[in-house]
């Protein structure tokens, strides 16, 4: 793993816009898309510690979905109000598909890669992985910057529109919403309704919060529709939180992604696989804060159960606070993780960065890679997305 | 090869971009119908006989007493389709409101059997005309080539919205 300085496409913004990403530099410093920098892997390296562990850990999370429709405990523990375990356990049982999701991984090309937590029910960054990553190796090769057997760990396209093809959601209208004035989910639900079209489904889009409700307790959208199956860019813990959330159950509508995914989706899920497979080598010591053992871990990361994008996050080395990040979410049940040392490389300029390698699944299986590289060690907002490519 | 043979986008993205992706849209099956606000609009248009689009006119008129989108207000219904643009629907026993017909869609007597359909102007499709299905048709009369999809889409069930806000009052959140 090595991160290489390569030349620009003189064109790349304008691509860019072309082809739906105008998000490509809307960070807080006016950069997102990294064009000019790349990682380089081998192959065999992508495959042993990025691929092989995503599969592996995407079994030991369905283990973990199986576990916690049967216990009661689990459940509670990770803070699922009683009211939902039936819709939980049901859409389990029923078998009810997932699409995707985003393990992310310390990595630093040498020992294993680490779980840092497990993005499976809102992850974004999605389209720049699948389309413009894409794009970039095709026409860099073109170019002659990259040499003409360079590849990418990248079929995350393909195996969308193929999962949107198998997840019986044929016959029926697919809904597609994101949050009011989002506009970088916005184009993660474009993107996503543009795969599930290709899949021949027929596909609509509205807001959040322009879902409505009808005298049967069904779901509307703003037209008059009955939303009959919906994919919503919005978290589980919310919707079950807010004022429509108790219409979910009776409501006849299929969600994707499924109820079931809130257990995945809670950072709970670190201390639950490491109570059933401690030493795992892909996963970091985690406890429940309230557990004793939390104590032991001197250096650590400390995780709302529902925090995202860094949100609410401290770091602690040797006891002292290193890094934190506001929370939108204040107190409730949080799990300490044993801190991860996030490798260094240095940009052009020299200034170090910290890469965490996003292994994405879709349909159950490992199918591409995407890096977000941050100066500071809480990967947020402010990270910037760097392309990959595969060579010897 | 660890990645996608071809990445294709089919409706995001403009469609000047002509680099390595192309865009799906040009393969997509497509419709030719006409859309027109009156049947003497359609008439003069020349496309189809004055009887075809009286015909098509009464049926388009019948579907949308039954297919239009119904509203618990008339706030909500002019929310969706503009101010001034909603009426008292009787059809489904009064309470309700239904946006004005503002046309009608037709096309392909006898070979594709698009069944002729009421049209709106939707709002919240920046000013399209939409189907009752909320499919795009464009944006003015006269003929139109469309997705196949907005004239054979799956039926789709309409209700009452009696309430709508009871999802993304939680603060703001921005994917994960």
């Amino acid at each position: 793993m090595e991160r290489v300085s390569l030349p620009e496409r003189a064109d790349w913004m304008a691509t860019a816009e072309d082809h739906g990403f105008g998000f490509h530099s809307t960070g807080p410093d006016g950069c997102y898309w990294v064009e000019g920098a790349a990682y380089r892997f081998t192959l065999e390296r992508v495959e042993r510690d990025v691929e092989a562990p995503a599969a592996d850990l995407l079994g030991l999370c369905y283990e973990t979905v199986e576990r916690a429709v049967a216990d009661d405990d689990v459940l509670r523990r990770l803070d699922v109000p009683e009211a939902f375990w039936p819709l939980v356990r049901e859409s389990w049982r029923r078998g009810e598909r997932d699409l995707y999701g985003r393990f992310d991984f310390a990595y630093d090309g040498e020992g294993p890669a680490k779980l840092l937590e497990f993005n499976a029910d809102t992850p974004t960054a999605l389209y720049e992985a699948s389309v413009f990553q894409w794009l970039w190796l095709e026409q860099m090769r073109d170019l002659g910057h990259l040499p003409a057997g360079a590849d990418q760990f990248n079929a995350i396209h393909e195996r969308l529109i193929d999962a949107f093809g198998r997840m019986d959601l044929g016959g029926h209208w697919l809904h597609f919403a994101s949050c009011r004035d989002a506009p970088e989910d916005r184009a993660t639900v474009d993107y996503l309704r543009d795969c599930a079209h290709q899949a021949g489904l027929a596909t609509d889009y509205c807001t959040i919060e322009d879902i409505g409700r009808d005298a049967k307790g069904r779901f509307v959208d703003p037209e008059g529709h009955v939303i009959g199956q919906i994919f919503k860019l919005y978290p589980w813990e919310d919707l079950i939180r807010e004022e429509f959330g108790a219409l979910i159950p009776a409501s006849g509508t299929r969600f994707i992604e499924p109820p079931w995914k809130m257990v995945l989706a809670n950072k709970g899920l670190l201390a639950l696989l490491w109570e059933r497979h401690e030493g795992h080598p892909n996963l970091l010591p985690a406890y429940f804060e309230d557990d004793p053992r939390a104590s032991t871990l001197a250096s650590y990361a400390r995780k709302h159960l529902f925090g995202r994008e860094g949100d609410g996050v401290r770091l602690v080395r040797d006891g002292r606070e290193v890094a934190a990040l506001e929370s939108r979410y204040g107190e409730g049940r949080h799990v300490v993780q044993a801190l991860a040392d996030l490798p260094r490389f240095e940009r052009g300029d020299g200034t170090p960065v910290h890469p965490v390698v996003g292994a994405w699944v879709v349909a159950g299986e490992p199918v591409g890679m995407g890096i977000r590289e941050d100066a500071a060690l809480i990967t947020g907002d402010n990270a910037h997305f760097v392309p990959h490519f595969l060579a010897d | 090869m660890k990645r996608s043979r071809a990445v294709r986008l089919a409706l995001m993205g403009s469609a000047s971009a002509a680099l390595a992706l192309p865009l799906a849209a040009c393969d997509e099956p497509k419709q030719e119908v006409g859309v027109y606000p009156s049947a003497e609009a359609c008439t003069r248009d020349g496309v189809y006989s004055a009887d075809e689009c009286r015909t098509a006119f009464d049926a388009a008129a019948t579907a949308n007493a039954e297919a239009a989108p119904r509203f618990a207000s008339k706030e909500l219904c002019e929310d969706e389709f503009g101010d001034g643009r909603c009426e008292a629907d009787s059809y489904h026993g009064g309470g309700y409101f239904m946006p004005f017909m503002l046309g009608y869609m037709m096309g392909g007597f006898g070979r594709s059997g698009v069944a002729p359909q009421p049209v709106y102007r939707s709002r919240s499709a920046g000013g399209a005309i939409v189907t009752s299905r909320g499919e795009s048709v464009g944006t003015g009369f006269g003929r139109q080539t469309v997705r196949a999809a907005a004239t054979a889409a799956p039926q789709r069930t309409t209700s009452v919205v009696t309430s709508k806000g009871g999802f993304g009052t939680r603060a703001r959140f921005g994917g994960g």
